[in-house]
Parts: structure tokens; C-alpha cells; sequence
């Protein structure tokens, strides 16, 4: 990732320096040409016309310099016996500049009283400035090149220090799903990795403390059930083939054992359920509810919608996770807003022994069911996902998602287990 | 005869309760199925009281309780719940049902908890020695023709929400117990859970808000009394001037 995006910055910014750097060579070439090419002029003067052997002036030893009468024959110098296009042009005059066949080639007039008498005409091959060129894109390209690897370095360099925490992470996960609850992540110093080490550590500690609260509740279970279990065997056995007296006897003595078991059964699950219950603190339904209520007025506004919130005063407190029911009651509202109609009330109240929150709006739509909270249900109420999510966080947490009523308004409750007094 | 429809997909448990309520008076059918129960709850006959199994296999218990109270809004839906987590009983409460009943259960407790859901009246109109009628602000109350009204309009009240609200209103102004209302208003060898109370209270309190939110009218509030029981407030006490029939 980091790689391609070097690649990337290093291309866009190498590229037009490149074709600027192959501009540059052609243009100092012609302008190092038409020097040549004007030195030899003033060299020559106007003895060209005398037919004199003319000694041109040295230069580069990659120029060519020759020297044209005005008939266009070479006089001097090296270069095409007859006269190309840029001779022909400067004859008339006209400084001339171009390439042909491969050379870059400069012509200048020679001019004697305002008479053109000849031309000097300076060529190089332009494989020599493409020579030049390529030297110097040889070292943008290795310079690309250093700066590509130094960004692998320090791509690797980082994602070494990233992954290593996060691989420790994921063995602690590894460790803790094969069922050993005791094990805590190490701090890494990044902070969002610290972080979820830390959830996962939580994690951790919850499902140790259930699980050792669930052996127990078996280990108990079945020490408390099958002593009365063994009663009940034994007296119903013995009665077997007895008297219809002793029989009946057995069969009421039986009925009480089963009684008792029942209440044994009862009293177990009272004992593993809740009872991490108050080392959370009791869930204030007012602020989050005023929470809600400043969160949604303003989208329900904005459809003419009213909302009005109500805490009942007989509200029982509850110690469900506060950042569970905000995100419930935000699915619902939600789906108030994009599903429902009119004026949408939450109302927070007494359910017996639980909280009961209910999102209410005006909309009647009796063909409602519970199939709105099937995944990826998008019915006339549904949204897909969402109330879907909504039943499965209050389930998590023992409490309970239901639509209520659908005529004549369409309500939706979250039942939320009430902590005990 | 009262006619009763049991939904339970158990086939021992079913066949055994159909047949001892048929021994015991009363008209009874049996569904095996959630859908089964619903087409019956649809269709045309008025049932009196169903008793639901929560645990089918097809439909979510609390689903059916919605439908079948959308269905026949006059029944009373008892649960018969295994369930021993007790937010299903409240889920199902919340969606419509009247009570509930915890397997394992007797038959002489639930036959108790029959006739108490089924007996009719539990008021007596003469009981004060009034003409038959209860003012209660805006709402008022004819006893001898089991009407209440806002204005000249009907609230629609079932048996026991109306039985309640008579007893609440022979009393208005003072704390009647939990322990009192179960006895007046269903039975009094009442056994196990009160729950049905707290759920008629709130079915009343719903159906006397609405009616008199859509009049523009004050409803009467009933208040709880955590431990106790419930108090209907008294009328405000200026005189009440005769109920103007514009509404």
C-alpha cells in the first residue's frame, strides 16, 4: 500500500521533470548551433563569393560546420553536398532551425550589403543530445529508485512495529477461545491497540467469571437434583407391587418430591442469573432518554414530525448497558423516522418487575410481524439490518425487543430486566 | 358455553388438556401449531380464552400473542410457559397476553385460573346503592349496561378491564390492595402470580388515555401504590356539570 503510493508520488512528479529535461537539451543544442554556426559566419565574411578556400573557425568536434554559396553548392566545411531544406530557407534570408535525417542542424545567412552571399549551416546528431538525455534520466531513475526503497523500509519498518502487538492480540484471542480465560494481552504503546487489547481483556475476565459461575451452577445442579432424584427412584420402586394403599401413599409422596424439585430447579437458576448485577451502576433513563430526545429532534423537525420523550416517575432502574439502549433506541427512531408517520413518542415506564421503553409513532400497518426483525428483511417497516441488530443486543444482555402493537400506532418495546432491590 | 382454544405443540400435554377441559363444561379446540392457532383466531368465531404454549416450534410465542389480540381483541390469552427466564413471560404481556401460567402446573390451579378469567360481572351494579352510574370527571360510568363513556362515545373495555374500573371507582380517592382487586374482580382463592392485575391496570390506563386524548378530555389516573395496590384519583372537586352532548 505505502509502496504503490510512493510509486505513484515519485511518477507524477518524475515524469514532467523528465520530458522539461528532454526540452531543455534540444533547445541549449540549437542555441549552442546557431553560435557555432554565427562564429563561423563572422570567420568566413565575404570572401565566400571569391571562390577562396575558406578556413572555418574549429569547434565541438560533434558539430558539423559548412559553408554554401549562394547557388546552394557546398563551398567548405563538412556536410550534404546539395543544399537541404534549412540551406535553402536561410538563402532567402531567414535564421533557420530544425532537425533532418537525424541531425539537428542551424543555418545562418551570410550577408554582404544587405545580400544574402551564402549560408553557414552547423549541424549535430541528434542521437548525441538523446545520448546526453538519457544519462540524465538514468539518474532520475536511480534517484526514483532510492527513494521508492527508502519508503519500503520505512513501510516495513512500521508495519513491523503495528503488527507485532496486534499478532499478540490475536494469539491472546487464540488462547483465550481454546478456553483459557486467565490470559491478558501486553501493552503495546499504541494507543487504538491498547485499547482493544484492554476490551479484549475485559472479555476475557466476563467469560471467566461466567463460565466458572455456569460449572458451578452445573456442580450444584446435579448434586442438588439427584439426591431427591434417588429419593424419588427408591420410594416408587419399593411401592412397585405393593398394596393400592402403600401405592397411593408412594404416588402423593412422589408428587411432593417432584414439587420440591421443581423448587430446587427454580432456586438454581436464580442463583447464576444476575448475579454480577450490581457491580454495574443503575442506568439514569432520564439522561439518556434527554440524550436521545436532543439527538432526534432535529431530523424529526426537519419532517414536521413532533417528538416527545416521557420518563414515568414509577420507572424501575435497570442496570442494562447505557451505550446498549442508546444504540436500541436509536435503531428505533430510526426506523420511526424513515418507516413511520406523524408524531413519534418515547416512553419510558413501569413493566411489572422490568423497564419498558417504548418507541411509538402514528403509523398503522397491520400487516407488521415479526418478521421485521429478520435480517435483511425490507418490507414496508423493515430496514434491513438494523432492527435485526436491536434484537440481538437486548437479547444479549437478557433483555427482550418486541413490536408491541401495529394499530392503531405502530410500537415497538424494549423490555429491560430490572435490577433487584 | 365458553369456548376455549388451546395451542400446544405438545401432543401428550395437548390431548390431556382438551380433553379435561371438555370434561369440565367447556368448549374446547386444540392447535398443534402457532399458524394453525392464528387461522383459527381468524376466522369469524369469537373465542373466549386461549391458552398458549410460549415454546411452539413454527411461530415466536410473543408474536402469536400480538396477532391473536389483533384477531379477538375480547379473548384472554393465558401463557403456558416452560420458559424459566422470566423477560419472555413480560415480552409476552407486553404483546397482548392477559397472564401466565408456569409448566409445571396442575389442573385444579389452572381450572382455578379458568374460572376466575371467565366469571362475569365480579360487580354488583346495587352493591352502593346507587342509581348505576360512576362520575369520574369526564369519564363516566353506566354499571347496570357495563358502558363507559367519554362524552356520548364508548370506550371499548373488556369483562375485567370494566370490573376493575368499577371497583377502582367505588373506591375512587382511597388505596384499594392488590390482595382486595384480585379477590372483587376474579377470584378469591387466587393463587400464584397477580400479574394479570398489573397488566389490566395498563391496558385500562392505555384505552382511557387514548379515548380521552382523541375528545380532548382529562381520562381519570390510577395510581400505584408500589406494594400495595392502586388508588383511582378522585374527580377534581368542583361540580361536575352535566355531560354536554356535543362532546
Amino acid at each position: 500500500m505505502a509502496l504503490t503510493a510512493t510509486i505513484v508520488a515519485v511518477a507524477l512528479f518524475a515524469l514532467p521533470l523528465a520530458f522539461a529535461v528532454r526540452q531543455l537539451y534540444f533547445t541549449n543544442e540549437q542555441v549552442e548551433l546557431e553560435r557555432a554556426a554565427l562564429r563561423a559566419v563572422s570567420a568566413v565574411g565575404p570572401e565566400v563569393l571569391g571562390g577562396d578556400p575558406v578556413e572555418l573557425p574549429t569547434s565541438e568536434t560533434d558539430v558539423q560546420v559548412a559553408v554554401y554559396g549562394r547557388d546552394g553548392s557546398l563551398v567548405a566545411g563538412s556536410g550534404p553536398a546539395t543544399a537541404d531544406a534549412g540551406v535553402r530557407r536561410a538563402l532567402k534570408g531567414q535564421i533557420s532551425q530544425g532537425s533532418e535525417d537525424g541531425w539537428l542542424v542551424s543555418v545562418v545567412p551570410v550577408t554582404s550589403n544587405e545580400k544574402v552571399i551564402g549560408v553557414v549551416r552547423a549541424a549535430t546528431r541528434e542521437a548525441d543530445v538523446w545520448r546526453r538525455i538519457a544519462l540524465t534520466w538514468a539518474a532520475m531513475l536511480g534517484l526514483a529508485l532510492l527513494a521508492v526503497s527508502i519508503a519500503v523500509l520505512i513501510a516495513r519498518w512500521q508495519a513491523r512495529r503495528l503488527s507485532s502487538p496486534l499478532e499478540s492480540v490475536a494469539r491472546t484471542a487464540q488462547v483465550l477461545g481454546d478456553g483459557d480465560f486467565t490470559v491478558r494481552t501486553t501493552q503495546s504503546g499504541v494507543r487504538e491497540i491498547d485499547e482493544t487489547a484492554a476490551a479484549l481483556d475485559a472479555t476475557a475476565a466476563r467469560l471467566g467469571a461466567l463460565v466458572s459461575r455456569e460449572r458451578e451452577f452445573s456442580a450444584n445442579a446435579s448434586h442438588q437434583l439427584r439426591t431427591p432424584l434417588t429419593g424419588l427412584r427408591l420410594g416408587l420402586e419399593a411401592a412397585l407391587g405393593q398394596p393400592p394403599e402403600t401405592l397411593e401413599q408412594a404416588a402423593i409422596q412422589a408428587i411432593a418430591t417432584a414439587d420440591e424439585l421443581e423448587r430446587t430447579i427454580r432456586e438454581l437458576l436464580q442463583l447464576t442469573q444476575g448475579s454480577d448485577a450490581g457491580s454495574r451502576p443503575s442506568l439514569d433513563a432520564t439522561v439518556l432518554l434527554s440524550e436521545v430526545e436532543a439527538r432526534w429532534r432535529g431530523p424529526l423537525a426537519a419532517e414536521g414530525r413532533p417528538l416527545r420523550v416521557t420518563v414515568e416517575s414509577q420507572a424501575p432502574s435497570t442496570t442494562f448497558s447505557p451505550a446498549a439502549v442508546r444504540q436500541i433506541v436509536d435503531i428505533l427512531l430510526d426506523n420511526a423516522v424513515r418507516h413511520g408517520q406523524g408524531t413519534v413518542e418515547v416512553v419510558a415506564r413501569d413493566s411489572g418487575t422490568a423497564l419498558a421503553i417504548d418507541v411509538r409513532d402514528q403509523g398503522t400497518d397491520v400487516t407488521l410481524s415479526h418478521r421485521v426483525f429478520d435480517r435483511g428483511h425490507s418490507g414496508a417497516g423493515g430496514s434491513g439490518i438494523g432492527l435485526s441488530l436491536g434484537r440481538d443486543l437486548a437479547q444479549a444482555r437478557g433483555g427482550r425487543l418486541i413490536l408491541s402493537r401495529v394499530s392503531p400506532s405502530t410500537v415497538f418495546t424494549l423490555l429491560l430486566p430490572g435490577s433487584a432491590e | 358455553m365458553a369456548h376455549l382454544l388451546v395451542v400446544e405443540d405438545d401432543e401428550q400435554i395437548g390431548a390431556h388438556l382438551e380433553s379435561a377441559l371438555r370434561a369440565n363444561g367447556y368448549e374446547a379446540s386444540w392447535c398443534v401449531t402457532g399458524a394453525s392457532a392464528l387461522q383459527v383466531a381468524r376466522a369469524a368465531r369469537s373465542i373466549d380464552l386461549v391458552l398458549l404454549d410460549l415454546g411452539l416450534p413454527d411461530i415466536d410465542g410473543v408474536e402469536i400473542c400480538r396477532e391473536i389480540r389483533l384477531a379477538q381483541p375480547g379473548a384472554v390469552i393465558v401463557m403456558l410457559t416452560a420458559r424459566t427466564d422470566e423477560m419472555d413471560v413480560v415480552a409476552g404481556l407486553e404483546s397482548g397476553a392477559d397472564d401466565y401460567l408456569t409448566k409445571p402446573f396442575g389442573m385444579v390451579e389452572l381450572l382455578a385460573r379458568l374460572r376466575a378469567h371467565l366469571r362475569r360481572g365480579g360487580t354488583q351494579p346495587d352493591r352502593e346503592g346507587g342509581e348505576g352510574f360512576l362520575d369520574l370527571g369526564d369519564v363516566r360510568i353506566d354499571v347496570r349496561a357495563r358502558r363507559c363513556l367519554v362524552g356520548n362515545v364508548d370506550i371499548v373495555l373488556r369483562a375485567k378491564e370494566f370490573d376493575l374500573l368499577v371497583r377502582l371507582a367505588e373506591s375512587a380517592g382511597s388505596a384499594v390492595s392488590r390482595e382486595t382487586l384480585m379477590a372483587d374482580v376474579w377470584d378469591e382463592n387466587w393463587w400464584g402470580s397477580t400479574k394479570t392485575l398489573d397488566v389490566h391496570i395498563a391496558a385500562l390506563r392505555r384505552k382511557l388515555a387514548e379515548a380521552a386524548a382523541a375528545h380532548d378530555r382529562r381520562e381519570p389516573v390510577i395510581a400505584t401504590l408500589r406494594g400495595h395496590g392502586y388508588r383511582l384519583e378522585s374527580p377534581p372537586a368542583v361540580v361536575q356539570a352535566p355531560l354536554s352532548p356535543e362532546g
